[in-house]
């Protein structure tokens, strides 16, 4: 995200990502403008397409939405039904990208247009790197905790994956679960769950019968699934990078011209 | 009397400023310095929309193509040991009236500063009633910078030259240290990301991700993307190309060292403090000149003498304080162990080192949400990342400390404090999450509490504790009475914390509980039970 400019705050994935496909960019802008409908319902969009990989934000949009946004995740409640939301939409895209790897050349359009408006949700997500309450956490943890340094440590050990995260998983499908380094990952998941769990008890039990009890339980759990969102999403978006090329190429097409408008559109 | 004044003509200290005489001075012998026109102090306040026609005028003249710089020029300013160095403001400004009449007004209105009264008053001189303006066409500068140096019958005993890309705003306020050359050894320190360019006003009304020109030092263009604008300035990301390349040539510290030379001749100096600036085609310009009034201040790395106490700040991303040899991800070697890993984004194939036990992890992309943050984690190995990118440039073999909760990376080696966690002894009790009750020890604690959440059934859990053999208690979160108590166990508040059921068998309730993140501490607190309730 650029500084404010004018009133306006653009998000340029030009710059971010420029080795990114036009398709990519394309994903990213849509899903960006789309967050809000996809993690909270709400029909607002998160500013304007300038063009694939740029969007602009009006500050005062911006402040807004991010304020509901912030205002949900303290919601134990809220926070339980977008881990739920957003996990149906990853098995969701998921099967389908399974049926676009099962179906024959002629028959994939269908499974990758479901794909594509999954991956479109699933992508959504991608927002945490930048729109969580941060600051906030590390403010209410470190009068929690004590200090500071307790307070990253906690926030750190809870951002941690519900299962191996992509590049753990992609090495744990090609080496022996007995050589070293499998071991050496084996074990530290182990650990890293060990220090997740005695950090979140830390933190219920600073919290004990106070007011910030609930919020705990609620950015626990918030950083656990922005963890695992981004691992997963990752995943996602490589198989459905995949399954575009490979219809492109049995279809003739050039993949950089591809957008998500045609992949939404064509259903034969 | 004049309302304007060519800069050429600029010879009265109180009319029109001691910079306006030094440049003036300068041009004379034939130094590069932009052409200028200075507005006298006692210009009266109401004239200044008028002076400021003839000013837009003047610079159409010009063809002033990227707006105007509008500096301060006092009396005591630059002098030979008060220099009020940025202490008055200086403005970029469009070409447009509204625009240069604010510029003018905030330099006129900085002579009376609290600043700058205080530093004429420990300065002791009389602190100026008013200040000349003096307006410029803005450089579109290649690079620009600040040469301090001292000389000594003729020739250099001491120099120092920092340079950043484009306009020299980021350095002279403070904000980086660019890239130093000191007696000829460069080092490359925080050089932005960014340079900071006075723009076109159709380069200012385009809005960030568009792109814009920029000339390197050759003339060649380069399309460069606009990170933000304001104030006549464009801020755009460095064009990858000028990142892999030093600043300065050779031959720029070269010509520079001569033109300072020259500078500090004509004014009869025996040191200087120059501020330059370079544009496309290696043509030089002196902006300022004044005689040195400090010692040549130096920068972090070569005060220190070397680059170990280099360092970089990035974001926290997972704790820990490691050191050791860097390796860039990618690189060969026989193996990652140990070693410091710097890299940018993470695929899947940087597994096979990531699982090498490397010491740290150093990363020049991402946040605490990367997937460089989120496996260090896994892997319990300290990670700082968003660090500057010219860290990918960092030789293999340096050594590195990276201290994961800090978020920063230092060159050289940290010997630590030598401490181990000692062995845990309290009189406490451990605090575990049901149903983790096979993690009861038997380390000397006095006992164990079990948590339990809302979710949970109270009747599963005191069932389970029951064919347990060690001593536990449970606890519950908040104030509200205990869904149910086992038989054989009182009831206590722990104020601040919650419900406790403690056995009876055991007797007073432990001291303290605690929270252990592997063997040590992560939160402990001393308790302090009310009268225990008893199960009916």
């Amino acid at each position: 995200m650029e500084p404010v400019w004018n009133g306006i705050l653009t998000c340029d994935y030009e710059r971010t990502r420029p080795d990114a496909s036009p398709l990519e960019w394309d994903l990213y802008t849509r899903s960006l403008i789309s967050w809000p409908a996809a993690l909270m319902g709400e029909p607002a969009p998160y500013g304007q397409l300038r063009r694939p990989g740029i969007v602009d934000i009006s500050q005062d949009v911006h402040e807004i939405l991010t304020r509901k946004w912030h205002e949900r995740l303290a919601e134990p409640s809220f926070v339980a039904g977008l881990i739920a939301d957003t996990g149906k939409d990853r098995s969701d895209t998921s099967a389908a990208l399974d049926s676009c790897a099962a179906a024959a050349d002629s028959a994939i359009l269908p499974a990758l247009k479901a794909a594509t408006a999954g991956l479109l949700r699933v992508n959504a997500t991608h927002i945490v790197n930048w729109l969580l309450p941060e600051e906030h956490w590390e403010t209410l943890l470190t009068s929690l905790l004590g200090t500071r340094t307790e307070a990253l440590t906690c926030l750190s050990a809870l951002q941690l994956p519900d299962t191996p995260s992509h590049i753990l998983a992609a090495h744990g499908r090609t080496a022996s679960a007995g050589d070293e380094a499998s071991q050496f990952a084996s074990s530290s998941r182990i650990r890293a769950r060990e220090r997740r769990d005695a950090w979140y008890l830390a933190a219920l039990l600073a919290a004990g019968d106070g007011p910030a009890l609930s919020e705990v339980r609620a950015l626990a759990a918030v950083l656990g699934w922005a963890a695992t969102s981004e691992e997963r999403r990752n995943e996602l978006r490589t198989r459905y990078l995949a399954a575009v090329g490979t219809w492109c190429a049995a279809a003739g097409l050039d993949p950089g011209q591809i957008t998500t408008a045609d992949l939404l559109g064509r259903t034969s | 009397m004049n309302a304007l004044i060519v800069g050429r003509q600029c010879e009265d200290l109180a009319k029109h400023g001691a910079k306006a005489v030094q440049l003036a001075r300068l041009a004379a012998a034939g130094l590069p310095v932009p052409d200028g026109v200075v507005i006298p102090a006692d210009l009266p306040a109401d004239q200044i929309a008028t002076v400021t026609d003839k000013i837009l005028a003047w610079a159409a003249a010009i063809r002033a193509q990227y707006g105007l710089i509008i500096r301060s020029s006092a009396p005591a300013e630059d002098g030979n040991h008060t220099s009020f160095a940025g202490l008055y403001s200086s403005f970029f400004a469009a070409t447009r009236s509204r625009d240069v009449q604010a510029a003018i007004r905030a330099v006129r209105m900085s002579s009376s500063s609290p600043t700058v009264r205080a530093y004429a008053q420990a300065s002791q001189i009389e602190a100026p009633s008013g200040v000349a303006v003096i307006v410029q066409a803005a450089i579109r500068a290649y690079s620009a910078g600040v040469l301090a140096g001292q000389i000594r019958d003729g020739t250099w005993h001491d120099w120092q030259i920092e340079a950043v890309h484009g306009v020299a705003a980021p350095l002279t306020s403070g904000q980086v240290s660019g890239e130093v050359h000191h007696l000829g050894r460069a080092l490359m320190l925080d050089v932005l990301a960014d340079l900071v360019v006075p723009g076109a006003p159709q380069e200012l009304r385009l809005p960030p991700g568009e792109r814009i020109t920029v000339d390197d030092r050759d003339g060649y263009p380069e399309r460069a993307k606009i990170r933000t604008s304001a104030g006549g300035l464009v801020t755009v990301f460095r064009p990858p190309t000028w990142k892999s390349r030093p600043i300065l040539l050779p031959q720029d510290v070269a010509r520079l060292l001569e033109l300072a030379m020259a500078t500090a001749e004509a004014i009869k100096a025996e040191s200087i403090d120059m501020e330059w600036a370079i544009t496309r085609g290696g043509e030089l310009h002196l902006l300022q000149a004044r005689p040195l009034t400090r010692p040549i201040p130096r920068s972090p790395a070569t005060a220190r003498g070397s680059a170990t106490s280099a360092g970089w700040q990035g974001i926290p991303a997972s704790p820990g304080v490691a050191t050791g040899p860097s390796l860039q991800l990618g690189h060969p070697a026989q193996s990652a162990a140990g070693m410091v890993v710097v890299c940018g984004n993470l695929g899947p194939d940087a597994a096979i080192v990531l699982l090498q036990h490397p010491a740290a992890i150093a990363a020049t992309t991402g946040g605490p949400l990367s997937h460089a943050a989120i496996v260090a984690r896994e892997l319990g190995i300290p990670c700082v990342t968003g660090l500057p990118k010219h860290l990918g440039n960092l030789p293999d073999g340096t050594a590195l400390t990276i201290d994961g909760i800090a978020g920063t990376v230092s060159t050289g080696i940290s010997t630590g404090d030598g401490r181990t966690d000692p062995p845990l002894r309290t009189n406490g009790a451990v605090v575990l999450t049901w149903p983790t009750l096979a993690d009861i020890e038997d380390d000397g604690r006095a006992g164990t509490v079990i948590l339990v959440e809302p979710e949970a059934d109270w009747k599963s859990v005191t069932g389970s504790l029951a064919s347990h053999g060690n001593p536990a208690g449970l606890l519950q979160l908040g104030r509200r009475p205990l869904p149910f108590l086992p038989s054989g166990y009182d009831e206590h508040y722990l104020p601040g914390i919650g419900r406790l059921a403690w056995p009876v068998a055991i007797g007073a309730v432990p001291s303290e509980l605690l929270v252990l993140d592997g063997k040590t501490p992560a939160w402990r607190r001393v308790i302090e039970a009310d009268q225990p309730r008893r199960a009916d």
